[in-house]
């Protein structure tokens, strides 16, 4: 489906080609009403008791501390294990272990770091490119009005010599 | 909409609301037939849900509103789109059609609500299955999309309705390669989005394995019973939607009352037909390690990918 035009009329953002309406309000209308009707069943049905607090359960585990909860990066870290070949993410594992023995840690530092690949392969690669053209636009445009004449002699004659050779 | 129309969607709502966890139970049941067991009966997740309503409501401490409105937004958005998918009649369909994108934006709303209550616990397990259900959202979501267009591509429509009168006007465009392939793809994307094996088992509470249940371990008394219900009608939601699109026989274009009962009678019957074979085929059926389900993914995005180029080419 490819929206061409979207023309926006009273409620609804109807796409032109193709049939099928989508209005945002009504939708988001709907929702609430559904949400007050489940609400409005739950008060009916169940037993009217006093919210109580508790402790979180946790499977017997809970509650943790902030160092053991998810971080951004442990909760997308399945779906970059998914995606590995694309995004390549970089590991680092340092592990100090004690001078008197080697069987006991001292420190583990774990690192994880997803470098920008679209940076890395195709805006660099660009960016040099157009760096390296600006550095050769000096030396091409130096002010001398012999060599401005003389470009446009050439680019005459090979305007010349493709009409001859097209023809 | 018309007086017909809020009938028949109050009665899909009630149908669905009411038949959820009795399909549960029959799938329970097949199970637990097919593996020797005796079954606690087709009843059982009505009487769970009763004993769950009859309990007092609990707040973990260190969690916020996101956790208890999770399971409201969540059993509502299901309720939005059985009141206007054409499930049992085609007369619930409001005049603004029922556009197969939002139905399945959603039920995607639904899910996201419910994995952020798991990540607002805070806990471990919380955190586990929200990130491993997004992980799993995330590949599903392009294989639904993409099905969807092939199958709007023929009729020029995202509109269910749509889609639905012309297959029943031109029965052969059931069997064209295009609405095969998409048929076999939105059903793996709807095993995996409804939480069936071999994506994630319903039935495990080994801590390890969990999806679903990981995010949901927080939740008791009423909110469990609102959570277990809305998964129970999610299932049917999936499962009807399927039906509706490839095998739309028997959906009623009006709202005459032999017509509904007609309707209802044959939603009825496919829904519980697939719930049945799904359950069966589960119980030959293995999880799959979490890093295996996006090649099984992959492969219902490739087939979905193939039904596009398919509509294209074959009409």
């Amino acid at each position: 489906m490819v929206p061409t035009h979207m023309t926006p009329t009273e409620d609804a953002l109807r796409l032109t080609g193709v049939t099928g309406a989508l209005s945002p309000l009504l939708l988001a209308l709907g929702l609430v009403a559904a949400m007050i009707a489940v609400a409005g069943a739950v008060r009916v049905v169940a037993v009217r008791r006093a919210r109580r607090e508790a402790r979180l359960w946790d499977c017997g585990g809970g509650p943790m501390s902030a160092r053991m909860e998810y971080t951004a990066t442990s909760f997308a870290e399945p779906l970059q294990r998914v995606f590995d070949d694309v995004v390549r993410p970089e590991h680092d594992v340092d592990i100090t272990h004690y001078r008197e023995s080697r069987y006991l840690v001292d420190e583990v530092s774990y690192r994880l770091r997803v470098p920008d690949r679209v940076e890395h392969r195709l805006y660099r690669p660009v960016l040099a490119g157009v760096r390296a053209w600006g550095r050769a636009g000096p030396r091409l445009a130096n002010g001398s009005v012999h060599l401005y004449l003389g470009y446009g002699f050439v680019v005459v004659c090979g305007a010349l010599i493709l009409l001859v050779a097209t023809r | 909409m018309s007086v017909a129309g809020v009938i028949s969607a109050l009665l899909q709502i009630v149908l669905v609301a009411v038949g959820s966890p009795l399909l549960v139970g029959v799938m329970r049941q097949i199970r637990a037939r097919l593996e020797g067991r005796a079954g606690a009966g087709v009843l059982q997740p009505w009487r769970d849900l009763r004993k769950l309503a009859r309990k007092q409501p609990i707040t973990p401490r260190g969690t916020s509103e996101v956790f208890r409105t999770a399971p409201l937004l969540m059993l509502a958005t299901t309720v939005a789109v059985v009141a206007v998918a054409p499930f049992v009649t085609i007369a619930a369909v409001p005049d603004a059609g029922t556009d197969l994108f939002v139905v399945v934006a959603l039920l995607t709303l639904g899910a996201a609500a419910l994995a952020l209550a798991g990540l607002d616990t805070g806990t471990a397990f919380g955190g586990m299955g929200a990130s491993r259900e997004i992980t799993i959202l995330a590949l599903v979501e392009p294989t639904l999309l993409v099905a969807i267009f092939a199958l709007s591509v023929p009729v020029g429509s995202t509109n269910l309705a749509d889609i639905v009168t012309s297959i029943l006007h031109n029965p052969s465009r059931a069997i064209t390669p295009a609405n095969l392939l998409a048929g076999v793809a939105l059903g793996l994307a709807v095993v995996a989005e409804t939480g069936r094996l071999p994506v994630d088992n319903p039935s495990t509470h080994l801590e390890l394995t969990m999806v679903h249940e990981a995010m949901v371990l927080e939740y008791a008394g009423p909110d469990l019973a609102l959570v277990e219900l809305a998964s129970a009608m999610r299932l049917s939601v999936f499962l009807g939607l399927w039906a509706t699109l490839f095998a739309p026989w028997g959906i009623a274009a009006d709202a005459g009352v032999g017509v509904l009962a007609l309707g209802t009678l044959v939603f009825m019957v496919k829904v519980t037909a697939l719930g049945t074979a799904l359950a069966a085929g589960e119980v030959f059926l293995a999880k799959l390690r979490l890093f295996r389900v996006p090649e099984l993914l992959a492969g219902s995005f490739v087939l979905a990918l193939l039904a596009v180029v398919a509509s294209f080419f074959f009409g």
